[in-house]
């Protein structure tokens, strides 16, 4: 597959959206719970993938590390990724005006209190913790694949995500001491 | 305590996803305009580069979070003091709270804070906040507020019951007497141990009871007549609030960041806070915006949860 992308085959192309399109469609769900820009994430983050095909490594097993790291930084740098791609995602089809999801989705799936409230607490990280939280803890990628996602060393991935484990305990902690929750970055409201 | 375990959320439906499928195959299919540059830029803007873009661009899907800049207005060090003392006049003849005693204090406010620490500050979407305090006796209060802009679902207030809240009572139980109460205000600063400058603290602890309690005309006054004596305090002029208010602002500024109390110009209502950076540091140029906040409503009401008639 590593050399077929590499190589510029199309179908190959497709063959990864058919596999890890959900994945990075959740990804970016959990990073930034908005629908609509979740999908705008799914196609940018194949634009890039497709763009940078040349830089992947020929050896490697799944691509879902690879992908997920582009995910992570379209996210962060996401005005720069819409610039490039944006004669793209000019012409991506208009999303439907009736509802996305059937309601029979959200009555099986998901919890709306449980969605908020777990999104809400990694909120209460720094974004570099919460992201290689998000890939190592729900995204299920080990520390090695985190380091490729992020290109970042495995100790680094190691300490972000032993402070981000850190800090939501103590939010847990504090949540049921009773205590109120305040912003992290910021004490604007009390 | 066990960690949030990953929320399900709603896949892509089918439809759609074949048709995000397509565009993609398209648009890769699709001759590119400028493959030899593409090609050699790739491995250097690829995974691995991690630069914030600093453009201020809006975007189109959301356009809150593109890092608000604004003019960086001259403050006025000799006109604060004037300023404070004509609003401690100004409000010694407003009416105070609704008499009686019970209830809760009611406040409804809009606001959108900046996620510092990854490049420029960007302002997050603004959020409404509405919290009952308890008047008189410490005890359960209410806050709702949007924790995080989830709108899978559309938005999903957080409802939170507060318990022991300090009452409004004694949030503003405060000396009368300017110097005393600028002296209560540093003495609390000692306690709570080092931090921001004596100075900035105070001046934070002061905008903290103005921003969500109810203030008897009394204390504000001699809250306003307080502030005038913290050094280093400016007006700043032409400014505007959360809503887009503009008022005339109070303002301190510690560590290249100023901290505003927003007035109305002839009525000196409080209206609301802005803070921004007056230098250029690493969450942004000199105007980045990093909090900014309206207060809407003030009011008594009899119940936890009830809202105000309008």
């Amino acid at each position: 597959m590593r050399a077929r992308i590499r190589a510029g085959d199309s179908e190959a192309l497709g063959e990864l959206f058919d596999e890890h399109a959900d994945a990075v469609h959740r990804h970016a769900l959990w990073s930034e719970g908005d629908p609509a820009y979740a999908e705008d994430v799914v196609s940018l983050t194949f634009l890039e993938a497709w763009r940078i095909r040349g830089s992947l490594r020929p050896d490697g097993d799944s691509l879902r590390p690879w992908l997920l790291g582009i995910a992570t930084n379209v996210l962060r740098n996401r005005r720069r990724a819409a610039r490039r791609h944006r004669e793209a995602l000019r012409r991506l089809p208009v999303r439907d005006t009736v509802p996305d999801f059937a309601d029979e989705v959200i009555d099986r799936m998901y919890d709306a209190d449980q969605v908020t409230a777990a999104l809400a607490a990694l909120r209460a990280l720094r974004r570099a913790d919460r992201e290689v939280f998000l890939l190592c803890v729900w995204s299920h990628l080990d520390y090695a694949a985190a380091a490729e996602a992020l290109g970042v060393p495995v100790g680094t991935v190691r300490s972000r995500l032993s402070r981000a484990r850190a800090r939501l305990r103590t939010l847990a902690q504090q949540e049921l001491a009773g205590t109120r929750m305040v912003p992290a970055e910021q004490g604007e409201y009390r | 305590m066990t960690e949030p375990s990953a929320p399900p959320v709603p896949t892509l439906p089918q439809p759609r996803r074949q048709a995000l499928r397509q565009h993609l195959l398209t648009e890769v299919r699709r001759p590119s305009r400028r493959p030899v540059r593409l090609r050699v830029l790739a491995p250097v803007a690829g995974v691995l580069a991690v630069a914030v873009a600093a453009g201020m661009v809006a975007q189109p899907w959301a356009p809150d979070s593109a890092p608000l800049v604004v003019p960086v207005g001259q403050g006025e060090r000799v006109g604060a003091a004037l300023l404070l003392n004509r609003m401690a006049v100004a409000t010694a003849d407003k009416p105070g709270p609704p008499p009686g005693a019970g209830g809760y204090v009611y406040i409804r406010s809009r606001g959108a804070v900046a996620e510092l620490g990854d490049g420029p500050a960007r302002l997050r979407p603004v959020q409404e906040r509405e919290i009952w305090i308890p008047r008189d006796e410490r005890g359960d209060g209410l806050l709702r507020q949007p924790l995080f802009h989830a709108p899978i679902v559309g938005t999903i207030p957080q409802r939170e019951t507060l318990t022991d809240v300090t009452p409004n009572a004694a949030l503003v139980d405060l000396p009368d007497d300017p110097d005393a109460l600028l002296a209560k205000l540093y003495r609390e600063r000692e306690q709570r141990g080092p931090g921001s400058s004596p100075d900035s603290a105070a001046f934070t602890a002061i905008g903290d009871i103005l921003r969500e309690s109810l203030v008897p005309p009394r204390t504000s006054a001699a809250l306003y007549r307080a502030a005038a004596k913290i050094p280093g305090v400016e007006v700043v002029r032409g400014v505007t609030d959360a809503t887009g208010r503009r008022g005339i602002a109070v303002a301190h500024t510690e560590h290249s960041r100023r901290d505003e109390w927003i007035f109305d110009e002839a009525t000196f209502d409080y209206l609301g806070e802005r803070s921004y950076l007056v230098a250029d540091t690493a969450d942004g140029p000199a105007g980045t915006v990093l909090g900014t906040t309206a207060v809407l409503q003030r009011a008594v009401v009899a119940q936890l949860g009830q809202h105000p008639r309008q």
